[in-house]
């Protein structure tokens, strides 16, 4: 399931370390709090890692395909979220901020890759598609297969929508946080990426 | 179809994508590895070449043009025949240097007749006159003789009788 592994506690030793600061009840806003203080960050960083690893690492994965890749994405991805942590404003909620850097950072990813390999929009879609085709990286059903590939017919921005509503059931106003984009827009993005698989599927 | 119906195709992710065994054991202590490489590593030193990238290169040229267009095309100051005798007439004019005190030196240190090339005459007679009255009678003297010619009474009369106008009288 999703949830796998979401449920590690904070390291004891952390609170141990942190009696006598004000009390913080959100588990995310203790782990920012050990975050920010320097002898209990590195033990604060291990354990949002461990909390957030595979959830975000599934999220990247649908997004570049590629377990390297993923890898390589994800590595990046909480790099900059020890690099950034220390600054985090705490308006969003902390999975939401991470999530928003590994959207970003897998965007980014495809992008570089277009233009170092000077491939138009669709030889990445090909690409990734066959990836999904590879059975190193890719052991679903024939119709596992064909909702994957109908889904790289999407434009990524509509295909992470989708992926975090459909498969991550998300809430939109977290969708909202992630994306930076209002939920009305992301109603209509995920009715039209709905729209576009139906008559795909149909199609084949 | 409404969406969600293709609930068929709906499967866990994890179920379908292959990752490699152990992948997530591993993962935490490899990030920390690289923040530790990174903290580790030197800090890059000053390059010039940072500053060839064109968010630097565009405006140290624009700055660059700027300035040597304004040494080009800038017109020098003209320098007129007259300019340093306006700069010593101003020197003469402040209130530290009096009249007098002109005066005095122009009599006491100047030979006059070198000063007749570059003053005019009224000047070289007025410093006479501040320094010998005497000598501006003489100049004078010599001035009528060598152009204007004195005239007599009679010849003022003699002026007068022919071009009198009686209307002036009448209009009285």
């Amino acid at each position: 399931m999703l949830g796998k592994g979401f449920a590690d506690e904070p390291d004891t030793t952390i609170k141990t370390l942190l009696e006598g600061q004000p009390p913080v009840t959100d588990e995310d806003a203790i782990l920012v709090s050990q975050f920010r203080d320097e002898r209990t960050r590195s033990l604060a960083l291990h354990s949002i890692i461990k909390k957030y690893e595979r959830k975000v690492y599934w999220h990247v994965r649908k997004i570049v395909i590629d377990h390297d890749d993923s890898d390589d994405v994800l590595q990046n991805t909480f790099i900059k979220v020890w690099e950034n942590l220390a600054n985090f404003r705490e308006d969003s909620k902390l999975y939401t901020w991470i999530y928003r850097i590994a959207t970003n950072e897998a965007l980014a990813f495809l992008k570089k890759k277009r233009t170092k390999f000077f491939l138009p929009i669709v030889d990445v879609e090909s690409e990734l598609s066959s990836k999904i085709d590879d059975s190193s990286q890719f052991t679903g059903t024939e119709i596992e297969r064909k909702l994957q590939k109908a889904l790289l017919k999407l434009p990524e921005k509509q295909r992470i929508v989708f992926n975090m509503k459909y498969f991550d059931d998300m809430k939109y106003e977290d969708i909202s946080e992630v994306l930076g984009t209002s939920v009305g827009a992301l109603k209509a993005s995920y009715h039209h990426a709905v729209k576009k698989i139906e008559k795909y599927l149909e199609a084949i | 179809m409404e969406p969600g119906n293709f609930d068929k195709y709906k499967t866990n992710p994890e179920e379908n994508f292959k990752v490699p065994e152990k992948y997530f054991d591993t993962f935490s202590s490899r990030v920390k590895d690289e923040i530790a490489a990174r903290k580790a590593a030197p800090v890059n030193g000053f390059s010039w070449q940072a500053f060839l990238r064109p968010v630097y290169t565009v405006p140290v040229a624009i700055v660059m043009l700027v300035v040597a267009g304004y040494f080009i095309l800038r017109q020098p100051a003209e320098v007129t025949p007259g300019s340093e005798l306006v700069m010593t007439d101003t020197a003469v004019t402040d209130d530290t240097l009096t009249e007098e005190a002109v005066i005095d030196y122009l009599a006491a240190e100047t030979d006059l007749a070198e000063l007749e090339d570059e003053l005019g005459d009224e000047i070289l007679v007025y410093a006479q006159q501040v320094a010998d009255p005497s000598a501006v009678t003489t100049l004078n003297a010599n001035y009528i003789d060598e152009g204007i010619p004195s005239l007599t009474d009679e010849e003022i009369e003699e002026y007068l009788l022919d071009n009198f106008d009686e209307t002036i009288i009448e209009n009285l």
